[in-house]
């Protein structure tokens, strides 16, 4: 049963131009030219329950789009949503206490308050009993370390520790379906980490729906076995990550060190050569020559170290992204 | 609803950590109503009947402005304009809460706290100014004005709901926003009663939404006034009440609709 289903969703927005100076401004007073934006152009998947699923693209892809399509913030130009049964947009009080948008420059909690008081609030609007409450307080508090900091006034703390208490405010109602919109934006590396295994740990505990978008590529590798790759608005992969580097990997890293000199030109198809920094060289192969060049040089040259590799995974998507 | 008790709680709570601003716009409200309450002491000084208005009476009208004020034109609903731009409106969306309940609770807590300032204030300006005012002591006149206070707020937050709303469609909320303010002081009585205007102008004055905000409560709270005055006055402003009801909820569900959550 899939719990998340998009059938051709279309989001597609107006903006107008406008030209730098002083008289653009004038004209514009009087004329504008719009454009249309195809934030998301006819996008179709589905998810099923449990899964963790990232969505990759560059700045401007059409991942926030998405997911505030999903989250019923933002009605659909066309096509169809229904995730848990509901379609987002109504956004009927039984789906929104299903769900959870968590976005890195969100604020949900209340500025000039501590964040207790936010809390207490969800606990009233999500309907949550005392016991439920003080359990899921203190587990997700302690989980992310920040027992001391609810209550102070949120305008004193650090963007990550804001950053913390927006993600406790958001699964206080412990939601079955989780959007999660560059979740370890603004951490430092220690608590990047923490918020990973947090959200693969809530993942596996309470058998939660999660979409996770992010830049970093660490994220959705230790995160997701499946991913949706996008680029302008239109969906360009579904699947999981191994296929995605059988797929689109044409190459391989071979990384050598010899005794001796080496010289490029004596063997053929070899494709990009470097040498780094500690005097390694290495080898962008293509891939289907890969065995055939290593076979050259084991014979020409006296190995040290030989080392073959897929690509990591942000060039293949970078290569994707630059091709399409 | 428990929730909406919290929700109230916090707003009040946030309006406190900005003092200083309360403060000033305290004494915005108090400035006002001392220029208008020497202007008309000025007027009466010569004259002991101005425009069929005894003294008591005007500068009874001028003083509970105040409360007017408070009770009335205290809002925060000009906030959902730079939510809807800044896509801080997303975090009202995204839980179960009711979008107009929630803002009407953030104004309830608004207008409580102004109404207990204006409740030390009024008695204040009397000690000061010993001005002669006219208390109203007939019950149902003060029944009346209750109700039409109830009805002024009403259609007040609905007026700036809709002016807030155009930020679903433009930048630029500002100045239809400032035009209204500009209409509100001189449409609704803040500087004077109405119907000291030529007849015709007051009849079209009081078919516009704007005399029942000020003018309207004001008068009921005077007194001595026709059935049929009364009892139009509540008509009209109950169709204004539905008449902006129904356009505001339109203009929102229109407004969701090509909500773009900007900036999030």
């Amino acid at each position: 049963m899939s719990i998340i289903s998009v059938s051709h969703l279309k989001k597609y927005y107006k903006i107008y131009k406008r030209k730098p100076g002083i008289t653009a401004t004038f004209k514009s007073l009087f004329s504008r030219p719009y454009e249309t934006v195809r934030a998301v152009d006819d996008i179709s998947f589905e998810i099923k329950k449990g899964e963790l699923v990232g969505f990759i693209g560059p700045n401007g892809a059409g991942k926030t789009t998405t997911l505030k399509c999903l989250s019923g913030l933002l009605y659909p130009s066309s096509g169809d949503i229904k995730v848990l049964g509901f379609k987002p947009f109504e956004r009927k009080s039984s789906y929104l206490k299903k769900i959870s948008l968590i976005m890195g420059q969100k604020n949900q909690l209340w500025w000039d308050l501590p964040a207790m008081d936010t809390f207490i609030l969800n606990k009233e609007v999500y309907e949550i009993n005392d016991h439920d409450f003080k359990s899921n307080l203190a587990e997700i508090t302690h989980l992310l370390d920040v027992e001391d900091l609810i209550y102070q006034p949120v305008r004193q703390l650090s963007l990550g520790q804001r950053m913390k208490l927006e993600l406790v405010a958001s699964l206080i109602h412990k939601p079955q379906v989780l959007f999660l919109d560059e979740p370890t934006i603004g951490l430092d590396v220690v608590m990047q980490k923490k918020m990973r295994d947090f959200i693969a740990e809530y993942n596996k505990k309470y058998k939660a729906t999660i979409i996770l978008t992010s830049h970093y590529m660490s994220d959705v590798k230790k995160l997701c076995r499946r991913i949706i790759i996008i680029n302008k608005g239109k969906l360009i992969y579904d699947g999981n990550l191994e296929s995605l580097v059988e797929k689109y990997a044409d190459t391989k890293i071979i990384t050598l060190e010899i005794n001796g000199v080496f010289d490029k030109k004596e063997i053929p198809f070899m494709g990009k050569v470097k040498i780094n920094q500690e005097g390694k060289i290495i080898i962008i192969a293509p891939k289907k020559k890969t065995n055939y060049i290593v076979n050259k040089l084991f014979r020409k040259y006296e190995l040290v170290d030989l080392n073959i590799e897929d690509p990591e995974i942000d060039d293949i998507i970078r290569y994707i992204f630059e091709k399409k | 609803m428990k929730k909406y008790f919290y929700i109230f709680k916090n707003s009040l709570s946030e309006y406190f950590a900005y003092r200083l601003n309360f403060f000033l716009w305290r004494l915005r409200v108090i400035i006002t109503v001392l220029i208008n309450f020497f202007l008309w002491q000025a007027i009466f000084q010569s004259n002991k009947n101005v425009f069929g208005y005894q003294e008591p009476q005007i500068l009874t009208y001028m003083i509970l402005i105040t409360l007017i004020e408070s009770v009335v034109l205290s809002t925060q609903t000009q906030k959902v304009a730079y939510e809807i731009n800044s896509g801080a409106l997303s975090r009202l969306l995204i839980v179960p809460i009711n979008f107009f309940t929630f803002n009407f609770i953030r104004d309830l807590s608004d207008k409580t706290i102004n109404t207990i300032c204006a409740m030390i204030e009024i008695p204040f300006l009397l000690i000061i100014l010993k001005p002669p005012v006219y208390i109203q002591t007939n019950f149902l006149w003060l029944i009346l004005f209750v109700f039409t206070l109830i009805f002024a707020a009403i259609i007040y937050f609905e007026i700036n709901m809709i002016l807030s709303f155009i930020g679903f469609w433009s930048k630029e909320t500002w100045a239809p926003r400032f035009i209204f303010y500009i209409l509100l002081m001189f449409l609704a009585g803040n500087y004077f009663p109405l119907d000291i205007l030529p007849h015709p102008l007051y009849q079209i004055f009081l078919l516009m939404p704007f005399s029942y905000l000020v003018f309207f409560p004001l008068k009921i709270y005077l007194g001595n006034l026709t059935f049929s005055f009364v009892f139009n006055g509540l008509v009209v402003a109950l169709l204004w009440i539905f008449l902006l009801w129904y356009f505001m909820y339109f203009l929102w569900n229109r407004g969701l609709k090509v909500y773009t959550a900007e900036g999030i």
